[in-house]
């Protein structure tokens, strides 16, 4: 009598692979980490080789002070403006309020001389 | 035997010694899984190869040796399937037309492991894989199940069936009962 899972496990046995497949495994390991050095090397080799002139240095340097000047420039250029325009505009308030208040006055006191004239008409016919 | 723990600790510290080791400690259970579920010893090694690779860029993850052990089998069935479903070109055959081998074969035949190795590479990939697991890697239905990511009563009946009709055809062949 043949007993099924005995012969399953003995015909289905581990079976090893070929006698270089570790070696390969590894050689695909390095080449992988080679190439990923590599692209990092020449990343690294692209931004210096930008800095390595010395003129181009300096070009950039002085191009990136000029945007730095220019931007600053119009920056306080606009701050002067907008500051002038409000000073001129805190005048005209107060000068609003200087004519305001002038013709508040003049109210006022013609309102008070009204009131003084009739109180004195009052007091003349009461002695009467 | 699963590769000790410092062996493993060196290996995700870049130890590349350590990591040839653990490769060939487990080297034969990648690529016997990956060949019984392909039928292509080439192509078994290829996907062995790259499964060791995508191991070595993964090797952080690993948290014990019984946790490679479980990992590497079951990047290998899931990779076995995708490379099943891409290649296609392996007819399917259903358990019940599995081929019979051309000679009869007693228990005491050196053929009767080769007559198993052909009735299993017939069977259905999900059977396949499910007994190759049981009987290659002795696992129980429910390690197969955590593996393969199945119900383990599903695992159980795609057992119960392949083993009865490898029964019935070794049977027929050797004219021996089967137990």
């Amino acid at each position: 009598m043949i007993r099924l899972e005995d012969e399953l496990k003995s015909a289905l046995r581990r079976e090893e692979p070929s006698v270089d497949f570790a070696a390969q495994v590894l050689a695909r390991v390095e080449q992988s980490q080679r190439q990923r050095q590599a692209v990092r090397a020449s990343w690294k080799d692209k931004i210096g080789t930008i800095f390595a002139w010395p003129r181009l240095g300096w070009t950039v340097a002085t191009a990136a002070m000029v945007v730095v000047l220019v931007t600053g420039g119009l920056q306080y250029r606009s701050y002067q403006r907008r500051h002038a325009e409000g000073e001129q505009a805190k005048e005209q308030v107060m000068l609003a309020f200087h004519i305001a208040s002038a013709k508040l006055n003049v109210a006022r006191k013609k309102v008070q001389e009204n009131s003084e004239r009739q109180t004195d008409s009052n007091t003349g016919r009461g002695q009467r | 035997m699963p590769v000790p723990e410092e062996t493993l600790a060196r290996s995700a510290n870049g130890d590349q010694s350590a990591f040839a080791e653990l490769v060939r400690e487990h080297q034969a259970m990648v690529f016997s899984l990956a060949y019984r579920v392909l039928q292509n010893r080439g192509l078994a090694e290829e996907l062995a190869q790259e499964i060791f690779f995508h191991l070595y860029q993964n090797l952080s993850s690993i948290q014990s040796p019984s946790h490679l052990v479980f990992y590497l089998r079951k990047v290998t069935m899931h990779r076995c399937i995708d490379q099943t479903r891409r290649q296609r070109h392996r007819p399917q055959i259903s358990l019940s037309d599995a081929p019979e081998p051309a000679a009869a074969v007693t228990s005491s035949d050196p053929m009767l492991a080769e007559v198993l190795r052909k009735l299993v590479a017939a069977l259905p990939e999900t059977p396949r894989m499910i007994v190759t697991l049981r009987y290659q890697e002795d696992l129980g239905p429910a390690e197969i199940a955590e593996v393969m990511g199945l119900p383990v009563n599903t695992v159980k009946s795609h057992l119960r069936r392949a083993l009865a009709i490898l029964r019935e055809k070794l049977s027929r062949h050797t004219g021996e009962s089967i137990a």
